[in-house]
């Protein structure tokens, strides 16, 4: 067994063979007549294996005894008379417990005093055996549980700091997802500044051009006042630029690639996780179809995302169903928010990635929302509500357009992934069927 | 020689008359300012211009759409383009201010005068 598995598997494995093993035992007690009778009801006792029995007749010494950093030499369990010359009472225990923090403690005691065995209990000792009751049956059985839930405890306390570790670093990614959020709209916001602050530049640079033309009615003075004008405009300029830089930091690598390959990539990144939810994939791939020019790794990480979305919505498994196939866009219901430059135009030849799910699609008064960052149907913790404004994003950046629609019979929601087509590139054939171009059979899209 | 004509379509009312007092200065040029994109081929159909300095960011139509237009006009698709947007910027721009981007010749905002002058004039000699 791993000694290292504090599973709650790994530690029932752990109480039945330790209840085997031969535990070391401490007794701190003064009393030679209450230690030989300790070591008689031990000698006698029917354990399986018999424990060895170590003495210290005073706190000073016990802690000497629990400090030894040989490994051989710790003790399992420890049997405390509160009653010590150097110590008396609770600080008895509170003293050794912090020495030996994961050994369990038994207290006898001459005391019947409940409040107090509770209160020990209460902080960590595993037992409070009144001295004038013990026999060899019962101080056996409070040295086998003693060390079973001390075990047990060790175990949890263990689980408990990998829990908090867990959850720490869990909160820290939470917060990074923030943070890289934040970034993103910085972005985003840098950009439009930046575009909206080049106009009245551009009205600056012209003003300071004409009056440079009509330098003959300038003094000195004014002429040196339109240099600093120009000077403040080039400075502008440049931080404009810079700010720019910065929210491009996501710039694609482009090149011509068939969806089909790329679909089949991003499907077998996700099969494991498909069988495992008893997904079944139907692949209905269109042949021959026009590569676009796109991003490879930044488009498979959309499909994923979306593979796994669909998977998400039936919990129970189900049909997933993933089209490819090519259209022409009939019209476009103009967005005034989306201002591409090369964006999907009416007429376009586009190319189609669609994912088709059978879950029970999204609450109509949610799906206006679906697309803001860190908005999630899921339950908590298993979606962080980022993933579909990445898609979206990174499809916008290749100037395509991300649909996401519920659709009757059968129930469900389906996604496209609409890329331009780009007839200017040919694929090796290999990549793509035969080679034909099917456009002439290509489907005509709703209105985007 | 008779003066070039230059239509302007940009919704910027004030950049726009800049442009055109810089260009009348040159005693060059007869400019033409049309602000409302929608406008935009009509009035080339009334001006004739022999160059159009066209914004590409504009509400409503927008450059891509008015080129798209002025495209599909027999008489207006012969007229050379020169977009003068806030996409692109000068750092971006080669040696003579311009930048090919699209299948569109653009100049940055904010341009030099002299810099768009002399795309304007190297735009109007091809054309020739």
């Amino acid at each position: 067994m791993n000694r290292n598995d504090i599973s709650p598997s790994g530690i029932l494995q752990q109480n039945h063979t330790l209840q085997k093993a031969p535990a070391r035992i401490l007794c701190v007690e003064d009393c030679d007549g209450d230690y030989f009778l300790v070591e008689q009801y031990l000698r006698d006792a029917a354990f399986d294996h018999k424990p060895t029995l170590h003495r210290a007749t005073t706190l000073a010494q016990g802690l000497v005894m629990l400090s030894t950093e040989d490994e051989n030499a710790h003790f399992d369990v420890i049997l405390l008379d509160l009653s010590l010359p150097d110590s008396f009472g609770p600080d008895t225990y509170y003293a050794l417990q912090k020495a030996a923090p994961h050994t369990a403690v038994t207290i006898l005691s001459g005391n019947t005093d409940h409040e107090l065995a509770l209160a020990m209990v209460q902080s960590g000792a595993q037992d409070y055996l009144p001295k004038d009751a013990l026999s060899s049956d019962l101080l056996m059985r409070s040295v086998l549980y003693a060390v079973e839930r001390q075990r047990m405890r060790t175990g949890l306390e263990k689980l408990n700091d990998k829990l908090k570790r867990a959850t720490s670093e869990l909160r820290s990614a939470q917060m990074q997802l923030i943070q890289a959020e934040k970034l993103e709209s910085l972005g985003r916001l840098s950009a439009g500044v930046a575009h909206e602050v080049k106009n009245p530049l551009g009205v600056l640079q012209m003003g300071v051009d004409y009056l440079k033309g009509q330098q003959a009615g300038l003094d000195a003075n004014g002429i040196q006042v339109l240099t600093y004008m120009q000077d403040a405009i080039t400075r502008a300029d440049t931080i404009i630029y810079d700010m720019l830089n910065f929210s491009r930091s996501d710039e694609l690598e482009m090149r011509p690639l068939c969806v089909n390959t790329l679909t089949e990539a991003a499907l077998r990144m996700v099969n494991h996780d498909l069988l495992k939810r008893k997904v079944k994939v139907i692949t209905e791939f269109t042949t021959s179809l026009p590569p676009t020019l796109a991003d490879h790794g930044k488009l498979e990480q959309v499909l994923i995302n979306l593979l796994m979305n669909a998977a998400q919505a039936m919990p129970e498994g189900g049909l997933l169903k993933v089209r490819t196939y090519c259209g022409q866009i009939e019209e476009i219901h103009r967005n005034e928010g989306l201002r591409h430059m090369e964006r999907l135009h009416q007429g376009d030849e586009v190319v189609v990635i669609e994912v088709r799910d059978h879950g029970p699609g999204i609450p109509e008064d949610m799906i206006g929302h679906i697309f803001e960052p860190f908005f999630t149907t899921k339950p908590t913790g298993e979606g962080t509500g980022l993933g579909l404004s990445v898609a979206k994003r990174i499809v916008e950046l290749h100037s395509g357009n991300l649909q996401i629609s519920n659709v009757d019979n059968p129930l469900g929601v389906r996604v496209r992934v609409i890329l331009k087509a780009d007839t200017k590139f040919s694929l090796h054939p290999e990549h793509n069927g035969n080679g034909q171009n099917n456009m002439a059979r290509a489907t005509a899209l709703p209105p985007l | 020689m008779s003066k070039k004509r230059i239509l302007i379509i940009d919704d910027d009312v004030s950049l726009t008359q800049l442009v055109k007092f810089n260009l009348e200065a040159t005693g060059d040029y007869e400019v033409r300012i049309e602000n409302v994109s929608s406008h935009a081929i009509e009035t080339a159909l009334q001006f004739h211009p022999n160059l159009i300095l066209l914004d590409y960011i504009m509400p409503g139509m927008d450059g891509g759409d008015v080129s798209l237009k002025l495209h599909d006009d027999p008489v207006l698709r012969r007229v050379p383009i020169i977009m003068v947007t806030a996409l692109v910027s000068n750092r971006e721009a080669a040696e003579d201010g311009t930048v090919q981007r699209s299948g569109y010749l653009m100049v940055a905002k904010p341009i030099k005068f002299e810099k768009l002058k002399h795309c304007i004039e190297q735009q109007l000699a091809e054309a020739a």
